[in-house]
């Protein structure tokens, strides 16, 4: 994944249940980055593609999340790479940060905020009476936000072509998503949530509307030019955003 | 249950990085995360509850480096105990230069610092107000500066990564 990993706890039960909840959480993390890398030839993933294991209950649960996100994009998502190997990074950083987030509910933190490269689990509140504001970066430029979701529960992934080109593929196609410059869905998990950005990425602008009838509690997506488009309707942004 | 519970702030990054060796951590205030080395090297917390040494164990038990069974491919052979720590090339992304410095222990990487890296973060996000897009008003808004975190795509890590493996490189 080689992503950065923040973890905000706002309450606990005491102090060192905070503490020790802050290293479960990110030990599921650092875990499902091990195991299921594509960069490491002795990860497990590597390991099952070779057919030197069989595979785990953990391996299974990203597979059919895998298969049912293709299914439900008829094929545009996909974890079988154009290379022909096994990818399923798309899955694993969402299915992870929602799993070490619940490791943190487990351990009765009920404030707080996950961000795992940009994908984002809240729950509670950051102080008494205000939910978690995430801002979704601009892909045009880092040091503005296209929009703040509000929420107490919840999740916002966001996938992009904007920082290391075309690096999501379309399963339909073999061929780099273009369509669309960046992809934001609002869900109750950040499983969810992840895998349905990436369709949306890969779907295009007609992803949206769509990613609202898998799940999603709101979808949007920047197009090339910088306009925005939203379940509802196409809303230019301002010049020189894009 | 009237137990009182603790309340406070505890922030805690690190960054996993898929690179054939560890994921590392390191400790910082969020908004420092991307900004110029020294790196904090202790946990750091605002807000209303310090930081107390008990907090500071607990979350750097996350930090050790992990046992010989959590590291998948040392380096054969490679068994020293010395500990060098190498600048990596300074990568260019587009939003700025990224540059770390990665110490080993033999060939186990026990620590990355950020040496440069766009300081663009949180305290200076600055919100497009006006090109909000017109979603569900429930959950979407953007009439306050005040952002708590940031999705979106991480632009520095690809930067990070190659920064890393050049200090990987020339340790050989």
């Amino acid at each position: 994944m080689g992503i950065p990993i923040s973890i905000d706890i706002r309450d606990a039960p005491d102090e060192r249940t905070a503490g020790e909840a802050m290293s479960a959480a990110f030990e599921v993390l650092r875990s499902a980055d091990e195991r299921f890398s594509p960069f490491r030839s002795n990860s497990e993933l590597r390991r099952y593609e070779r057919g030197e294991t069989t595979a785990s209950a953990d391996l299974v649960e990203v597979f059919e999340i895998a298969r049912w996100a293709g299914i439900a994009s008829s094929g545009a998502f996909s974890i079988h790479a154009p290379d022909g190997s096994l990818d399923t990074n798309g899955v694993v950083k969402g299915w992870a940060a929602q799993r070490a987030a619940e490791e943190l509910l487990a351990r009765g933190v009920r404030n707080f905020c996950l961000n795992a490269g940009g994908d984002v689990v809240t729950h509670g509140e950051p102080e008494p009476g205000r939910p978690w504001r995430t801002g979704v970066r601009d892909p045009g430029d880092p040091r503005r936000v296209v929009a703040v979701v509000e929420q107490h529960d919840g999740a916002v992934a966001t996938s992009g072509t904007y920082e290391r080109g075309a690096h999501v593929w379309d399963g339909r196609t073999g061929g780099p998503a273009r369509t669309l410059v960046a992809a934001t869905v609002v869900a109750d998990s950040l499983t969810t949530a992840d895998v349905l950005a990436t369709c949306v990425l890969v779907l295009g602008p007609e992803g949206v509307a769509w990613a609202i009838g898998q799940g999603a509690r709101d979808a949007f997506a920047v197009l090339p030019g910088g306009g925005v488009v939203t379940a509802g309707a196409q809303v230019q942004l301002p010049a020189g955003v894009a | 249950m009237t137990t009182p519970r603790w309340r406070g702030t505890l922030i805690y990054t690190g960054t996993l990085a898929t690179i054939g060796t560890v994921a590392f951590t390191r400790f910082g205030p969020l908004a420092g995360t991307d900004q110029v080395a020294p790196v904090t090297a202790a946990p750091v917390a605002s807000s209303s509850s310090p930081v107390s040494p008990s907090t500071g164990s607990a979350a750097s038990s996350a930090n050790a480096t992990p046992s010989p069974s959590d590291t998948a491919t040392p380096a054969p052979g490679s068994t020293t105990s010395s500990t060098v720590t190498v600048a990596g090339s300074v990568s260019q992304t587009r939003y700025g230069p990224v540059q770390v410095s990665v110490t080993f222990t033999g060939s186990t990487i026990v620590d990355v610092r950020t040496l440069q890296s766009p300081s663009a973060e949180r305290e200076s996000v600055q919100i497009a107000a006006r090109s909000t897009p017109t979603l569900a008003k429930e959950v979407l808004a953007a009439q306050s500066a005040t952002i708590d975190t940031v999705s979106g795509a991480t632009y520095t890590s690809e930067g990070y990564r190659e920064s890393v493996q050049s200090a990987i490189d020339q340790v050989g």
